[in-house]
């Protein structure tokens, strides 16, 4: 404040009245209290690409829902006269070395590839939340049995399970949702167990416990909540990873088999005719990448809208 | 020649939500030998204003006016010609040479993965030429001052070995490293026990007696003050109130927020109870107009919401920002 | 630091009996003969005889027996598909191919994983963050099988550049290794990039610039050793993809790896040749684990501590 300034202003007493307390605002609230819920969904708003793969992904569920039951080719129904023709108006993706329509076969196959991907998803975080909350809350002997068993499962490689599995129960869909499941839960556990631990140490657990709240009560209310950030970013990442396991395996030839057709299945299928006709490989390979794209976007996005220090 | 003068510092953050103005206009100067306290709540931009002197502000924050001189050099970041650069470079050579920082945690300014003799002869190795076993030497010595018994087995331990205390005599040595003028003190106790406080508080002002430097030390508590400090400057929402050497502050303080301060402070001499201030510092994205405690003040008046307070001098070391003072000079 | 690995040896010891015990009653549990249709073709004595070969004239609990003895002392039998031929000479031949396949790969998506990620960390040009992240998204979204489709597409079949069939001269390895390491250096690349940016946000940064420490010691001494912490862990489960991975890929460039092997045993059924190689596996991730565990413990000082108090 310049000295100058103060000489020119006429001072008058009034100025110097005291300030009535109501012009006084000695609380403010530093920042518009919303849920976390709300909080992280604006955050998530603002990530453009993540909202792109939002919409992509919703638009893939209804297309896989909703073409193969209104079109009027069905994903095993064959034309002789119509063999691997090219996209037309009749065939939008054309058709295949068995005359059948791909773009029909292509949302067939997303039925089954996000079936895969969001059951595995979903089972692995029931399993995982249960297991892992459990050994990390209960401690000790427990935990330690508990936690030597997910080692022991770790240590084995997932495909092992899976081929396993599809020896004894057959090449189908079933199969492989039970063989990603038998491995991939344990990921989830270990995540839970240790942001349970670590909770577990901290000052609000205690305060938890000694304003009386009961052992349930704690273990799903306030740790399991605690944790909910990091386990939803691994959910969003279980749904690719299944879904690329499933792709590898059908497109090798050991997962689900033709006429049904899963995205890995069109894909082995038109490998044989890369050369000849390379668009058809076009098609199923492009709805994984995109479909991959837009859950990994999702994934990101999701972890950085959940991150509460990213205010 | 003051050894340092910070002239109108004002610092800002770049956040979501807009600029936030941390410090403004801040103007001190710090004499050789000197123990100056630096006091106010958490958000009034104390750590910041010394932050801004070191060059250590965050990615998002950038000093926008005012002069730092040290030495009669000056070393304000949108002063230096070459950008950037060049005051990245100058300030490599003060930094931890000349001017050193004691942090706040002692639990996370010291590297995890690194042992303690890496982290120690770190600064002695980049100011003074000297050898790996030489500054492993010095680096002895130094734990040896700051009171860690059995030095030469502990350098090879790693942070998580030592305790709080430890940690923080840890801290210190990194800091004394290479005898520097002045020593910046962020809230060096805040995180200990109340025991171990004050035998810091006394290491840092033996050390500091030792070597001839001059103390910055960071605090929320004017106790903590009173015992070392020779002047104190009390600064809220980004501004300095009042400053003045110890007496002035505690015998005659004027600013209501002072004395308000001085209500918190437990004295068990005088058996009197605690009186702490209502409310909550202002919000720094919009400053308020006239003088920042006004929300809180007991003796507001009306020209304090429309207008900052100018600083009025009381003494040639005791000045105040506020319009009861004011009033006393543009009323005659 | 001895104690703690010859507590996780004994750990993966019993890992691998447990694995070898539950691949041997899996592979009872797979409905019907593992002759298949063969049998029936044979005459009674035959099918005997066959029977007695490979001891499944007795009960179960005696070929348990057997067959833990047989794996003691490395004797895994013979094919059932390729007459004659060893197990353990199918894999001492196939091992080789695939191990130095997924070593160029392990190598060289750990070194451009990191560089990459570190870049992005680090760069101050948003442009060149973004270009790292949207090729890492990429690289996680689409499928090995995809990479390698298109670049024997495009660099073996239509400029002709490098060979794509087996793997005679180094120049054979150019395209698998590439398609096998585009995922793990998409993974390693966002594990950096987010420990990094994290690293450089912690407060012993700051003591460490407060220093006086120059911008490249800061980075190479203070965050990198931080920051690779969580790379060294991905390391174990990277080396399995690598191993186990690697079918897709040994399918597509012809290459008669241990992965071909795997798929090929499971398709014919060759029951000893899919025991073996679970087994062997199971063994090498094992193994792999421990040494990226060790290298943890002996990067980051906590571990230590951590192990000795829970022990």
């Amino acid at each position: 404040m310049n000295n100058l300034e103060l000489k020119d202003m006429e001072w008058t007493e009034d100025l110097f009245e005291p300030l009535d307390s109501s012009e006084q605002n000695s609380e403010f609230i530093a920042m518009e209290s919303k849920t976390f819920l709300q909080d992280s969904w604006n955050r998530f708003k603002k990530n453009k690409l993540a909202l792109v793969g939002l919409v992509f992904l919703v638009l893939m569920i209804l297309m896989a829902i909703f073409v193969p039951m209104f079109s009027k080719y069905s994903y095993d129904q064959m034309d002789m006269t119509a063999l691997n023709q090219l996209p037309s108006a009749q065939h939008w993706f054309g058709t295949d070395k068995f005359g059948r329509d791909i773009f029909v076969r292509v949302m067939y196959g997303a039925r089954i590839s996000l079936a895969v991907g969001f059951s595995a998803a979903i089972i692995c975080l029931f399993i995982g939340v249960v297991y892992g909350g459990i050994s990390g809350y209960v401690g000790g002997k427990v935990d330690m049995v508990m936690m030597r068993i997910v080692d022991i499962i770790y240590a084995i490689p997932s495909l092992l399970y899976v081929i396993f599995i599809m020896l004894i129960f057959g090449s189908n869909v079933w199969s492989i949702l039970m063989g990603i499941c038998v491995s991939s839960w344990v990921g989830m556990a270990r995540l839970v167990r240790s942001q349970v631990l670590s909770l577990k140490e901290q000052e609000f657990a205690l305060a938890a416990y000694v304003l009386g709240a009961s052992t349930s009560r704690i273990l799903f209310k306030h740790l399991i909540l605690n944790c909910i950030g990091a386990i939803i970013v691994n959910v969003t990442l279980m749904v690719p990873s299944a879904i690329f396991t499933e792709a590898f395996l059908s497109f090798v030839g050991i997962g689900i088999s033709a006429p049904a057709s899963s995205w890995g299945t069109l894909a082995n299928e038109a490998r044989g005719l890369i050369e000849s006709n390379p668009i058809q490989i076009i098609w199923p390979v492009g709805a994984i990448c995109l479909t991959m794209l837009s859950l990994n976007f999702i994934g990101d996005g999701v972890g950085e809208a959940l991150d509460p220090k990213k205010k | 020649m003051s050894l340092l003068e910070v002239n109108h510092l004002t610092t800002q953050f770049t956040t979501e939500q807009g600029q936030v103005q941390a410090v403004r206009d801040v103007s001190f100067s710090l004499e050789k030998g000197e123990i100056l306290g630096i006091v106010g709540e958490s958000g009034s931009g104390k750590s910041q204003a010394m932050y801004s002197v070191m060059g250590l502000l965050a990615s998002n924050g950038r000093v926008t006016e005012g002069s730092i001189r040290f030495n009669g050099t000056e070393i304000a970041p949108q002063h230096f010609a070459g950008g950037m650069k060049e005051y990245e470079a100058h300030m490599r050579k003060i930094r931890g040479n000349e001017i050193s920082m004691i942090f706040q945690d002692p639990m996370s300014f010291l590297n995890p993965v690194l042992n303690i003799e890496t982290q120690l002869v770190e600064p002695l190795l980049n100011h003074q030429h000297l050898s790996r076993q030489e500054a492993r030497q010095k680096a002895i010595e130094l734990l040896t001052k700051v009171g860690i018994p059995s030095p030469e087995a502990r350098l090879k331990q790693y942070p998580h070995e030592f305790s709080g205390g430890m940690r923080q005599r840890i801290i210190i040595a990194i800091a004394l490293a290479c005898n520097p003028k002045l020593i910046i003190a962020d809230e060096p106790t805040t995180a200990l026990d109340v025991t171990i406080q004050a035998k810091i508080l006394q290491l840092i002002k033996s050390l500091q007696e030792q070597m001839d430097s001059s103390v910055i030390l960071i605090t929320h508590d004017l106790g903590v003050v009173a015992n070392i400090c020779h002047r104190v400057i009390i600064l809220y929402g980004g501004k300095i109130m009042e400053s003045g050497t110890i007496d002035e502050i505690f015998y005659d303080p004027r600013h209501p927020y002072t004395i308000g301060l001085l209500g918190c402070v437990n004295n068990p001499e005088k058996d009197q109870e605690l009186h702490p201030i209502p409310g909550s510092p202002p919000d720094l994205l919009q400053p308020p107009a006239g003088c920042p405690f006004v929300d809180r003040c007991e003796k507001a008046m009306k020209i304090c919401k429309r207008m900052p307070p100018p600083v009025s001098t009381l003494s040639p070391t005791h000045s105040c920002s506020c319009w009861l003072e004011a009033k006393k000079e543009v009323l005659k | 630091m001895l104690k703690y690995a010859a507590k996780r040896l004994g750990m993966g010891l019993v890992t691998l009996f447990v694995l070898a015990t539950a691949t041997f009653f899996l592979m009872k549990a797979i409905p019907g003969s593992p002759f298949g249709a063969e049998v029936s073709q044979m005459s009674a004595a035959a099918v005997e005889k066959l029977y007695e070969k490979y001891d499944l004239d007795k009960s179960i609990p005696e070929q348990y027996v057997i067959y833990i003895k047989n794996v003691l002392h490395n004797d895994f039998g013979e094919s059932m598909t390729r007459k004659g031929i060893s197990v353990n000479s199918i894999i001492a031949k196939a091992l080789p191919i695939t191990a130095k396949l997924g070593g160029v790969a392990f190598v060289f998506s750990m070194v451009t994983g990191i560089v990459l990620g570190i870049i992005a960390a680090l760069s101050k040009r948003q442009w060149v963050q973004n270009s790292v992240m949207i090729f890492a998204t990429v690289g996680v979204s689409v499928p090995s099988f995809l990479y390698a489709l298109m670049l024997m597409t495009v660099f073996g079949v239509i400029l002709q550049w490098l060979p794509f069939i087996g793997l005679k001269t180094p120049l054979h390895y150019i395209l698998p290794a590439f398609s096998l390491s585009l995922y793990p250096i998409s993974m390693v690349a966002r594990l950096v990039r987010s420990s990094m940016t994290e690293a450089m946000k912690q407060d012993y940064m700051v003591l460490a610039k407060s220093k006086g420490t120059s911008p490249i010691k800061l980075i190479v001494k203070h965050a990198l050793k931080n920051c690779l912490i969580p790379v060294v862990t991905y390391a174990g489960p990277l080396v399995a993809y690598l191993m186990t991975g690697s079918f897709v890929i040994e399918s597509i460039f012809s290459i008669p790896g241990l992965g071909g092997e795997f798929v090929t045993s499971v398709t014919n059924r060759d029951y000893p040749l899919i025991m073996a190689l679970t087994i062997f596996f199971g063994a090498f991730i094992i193994f792999t684990n421990l040494v990226s565990d060790l290298l943890t413990a002996m990067i980051d000082p906590r571990i230590k501590l951590e192990k000795r108090k829970a022990a």
